[in-house]
């Protein structure tokens, strides 16, 4: 086999499919079995840290709409107690109700979008996904829905405060990031 | 009458599907998360893939482990695969830059202990004493590693030269240059 035509013809005639000696395929699927449930715990861990960090926004907001109301009520009440002749006043309702689809920060109508497509391919991948699973991306979809509807409801009344519309946009993110992995395919299995 | 026979010599022969619709349809079950699928789709790939894998790695046992990680990797980036091209294509695409990874991977673990181009030369084993009666299969396991990349990739998959040379991150020249020293040293040693 000295020149080159003979290993030429050498070439042609090597195989092109070699068999491994076992089949591989059981350790394939055991592998790809680990790896999956690896996944499925990294992911539980992600939306429990995920809902855990939305549920913190929330509670740093219920207190500062409670420390807020409470300043209001105290300065009302100096006022009073300064002026105790004034005739009581009827106040006006203050809120308003919130406009159903209205930006309420910048980019709400895309974030919107973005959920309601991601929703879709979720509700595609819910028959896929393991009950467990499934019960914690409803749980946690759930907070992070009634996150961002607290948040509306008080970006109505204070629709300038910055620290609202990022709790807003926080919740939004996190609402994409869930959707986002439960609608993955390394969560079906 | 003639134009109900005009109507049916428009229908095709067989409404069975071709094989690459087949083929299409397993992949796509197994995009779904068919597992049973993705064994099928191992059953029929997994001879050309280890057939690469103990090639370029020259070593059973780690033809055997990189084979396997293909596989898993396959499943994993199944997503991925669009059907721009064959499944067959994209499979043994993804199989190459696995071991080609991993060397990458295993020269530079050993780098740190020892001198790269000695490396280079040392571990294509004994080349120079092969024995004259044994086949080109096993002669090609003794070649240096580029070199062996390139001729398996070139001679036996059918990789072109700019391929080979953007898989491996060589230039052009240097893909030609190894596929020359492949081919020389396989004609010494199988002379």
């Amino acid at each position: 086999m000295t020149d080159g035509r003979e290993l030429n013809d050498a070439i042609r005639e090597l195989p092109r499919s070699i068999d491994p000696p076992a089949d591989l395929w059981p350790e394939i699927a055991a592998a790809i079995d680990r790896r999956a449930r690896s996944r499925r715990r990294a992911a539980t861990v992600g939306v429990l840290a995920a809902a855990a960090a939305v549920s913190l926004f929330v509670a740093i907001d219920r207190g500062r709409d409670r420390a807020h109301n409470l300043d209001a009520r105290w300065a009302a009440g100096i006022e009073r107690a300064a002026m105790p002749t004034a005739a009581p006043t009827l106040m006006p309702p203050t809120a308003e109700p919130a406009p159903a689809l209205a930006d309420l920060i910048p980019g709400e109508a895309q974030l919107r979008l973005a959920a309601n497509e991601l929703s879709g391919a979720y509700d595609r991948r819910r028959p896929l996904l393991d009950r467990e699973l499934l019960a914690v991306y409803e749980e946690n979809l759930g907070i992070v829905d009634a996150a961002i509807d607290r948040s509306r409801a008080a970006l109505v009344e204070r629709p300038d405060d910055p620290h609202l519309q990022r709790v807003l946009d926080r919740a939004y993110h996190h609402k994409l990031s869930l959707l986002r992995r439960a609608s993955s395919r390394e969560t079906t299995r | 009458m003639g134009s109900a026979l005009a109507a049916l010599s428009i229908i095709p022969p067989s409404a069975a599907p071709t094989d690459d619709e087949r083929i299409a349809a397993v992949v796509r079950s197994a995009q779904a998360g068919d597992m049973a699928a993705f064994a099928d789709l191992y059953r029929a790939h997994v001879g050309r893939i280890h057939a690469l894998c103990a090639r370029l790695s020259g070593d059973a046992e780690l033809a055997r482990l990189l084979t396997q990680d293909a596989f898993v990797r396959a499943w994993e980036k199944l997503d991925g695969f669009r059907g721009d091209s064959a499944f067959a294509t994209w499979l043994h695409r993804l199989a190459v830059n696995l071991v080609l990874g991993d060397r990458r991977t295993r020269l530079r673990r050993l780098a740190r202990e020892h001198d790269n181009a000695a490396l280079e030369e040392s571990t294509g084993g004994s080349h120079g004493r092969v024995d004259a009666r044994v086949d080109l299969e096993r002669a090609i396991a003794e070649l240096p590693p580029g070199a062996r990349t390139v001729f398996v990739l070139y001679e036996i998959e059918g990789y072109r030269h700019d391929e080979i040379a953007d898989m491996m991150g060589v230039s052009v020249g240097t893909s030609k240059a190894q596929l020359h020293r492949a081919r020389a040293l396989l004609r010494g040693v199988l002379a």
